[in-house]
């Protein structure tokens, strides 16, 4: 009994790793696209372009 | 970035019609730039609007309702040319079938020129330097003369897609949120 009681704690801590991994993952990528929004201006927009193209480019 | 492949099937010998038909009537008008632009404008404007392709294609709704609809949205916007090409598709029924025909008769006439049809999605249009250059990447490349049609898409948030009949590359933020998002969990 005492065995299952362990098993049952090593999963509910495992879960609960798991839902806090991907909470702080929801966080900290949802602030990412939060910042790189409010800084992606029409100059920075046109430089991705550039790169984006360079990148291309050297594919070849 | 990667290049990922979709299939596309083939396409159907009636959307072919209706897109050699739309070239050939823009043609004999003598407006072939203009209004193939116009076309694929209108064409993303329905992909991107769930409504708006509803309402063209609702078979409940009488034809000559849904082809006001077309003419009051392009009326002012677009050629006379354009307008009527778009009214007829959609008077004989096919218009759900207005994107599949546009993304026909855009390719077929970039075709003609020897040249594949390349859909950039952009948050912001490029300028002429920047298309040239992209065509002499894509060329450089992949070994294809491409024609570029911008679509401006938001939802990428920045950089650029690319599709180039099946091959797709995807150097979009959106993309890179998504990779991001997967190293964390």
């Amino acid at each position: 009994m005492r065995t299952r009681a362990q098993a049952d704690i090593d999963s509910s801590r495992a879960q609960a790793i798991t839902d806090l991994r991907s909470e702080v993952s929801e966080i900290a990528v949802g602030a990412a696209e939060a910042v790189i929004k409010a800084n992606l201006d029409r100059n920075a927009q046109s430089a991705l372009v550039d790169a984006y193209i360079d990148e291309v480019a050297g594919r070849g | 970035m990667p290049i990922s492949t979709k299939w596309l099937g083939v396409a159907d010998d009636r959307l072919g019609g209706y897109a050699e038909a739309l070239l050939a009537v823009a043609a004999a008008e003598g407006v072939s730039d203009v209004v193939e632009d116009e076309l694929f404008r209108f064409a993303e404007a329905l992909r991107g609007s769930e409504a708006l392709l509803a309402t063209v294609s609702d078979a409940e709704l009488p034809i000559e309702r849904r082809q006001a609809v077309v003419e009051d949205l392009l009326g002012s916007r677009a050629s006379s040319t354009t307008t009527a090409l778009v009214s007829m598709v959609v008077g004989t029924g096919r218009g759900a079938d207005l994107p599949a025909i546009v993304d026909e008769a855009v390719s077929r006439s970039a075709a003609g020129r020897n040249r594949a049809l390349a859909r950039v999605r952009s948050v912001v249009d490029l300028t002429d330097d920047q298309k040239s250059r992209l065509a002499s990447a894509i060329k450089s490349s992949t070994g294809t003369d491409v024609e570029i049609r911008v679509v401006i898409d938001e939802s990428i948030m920045g950089g650029l897609i690319t599709e180039i009949g099946d091959n797709v590359i995807d150097g979009s933020v959106r993309r890179r949120m998504a990779q991001l998002r997967e190293n964390f969990t």
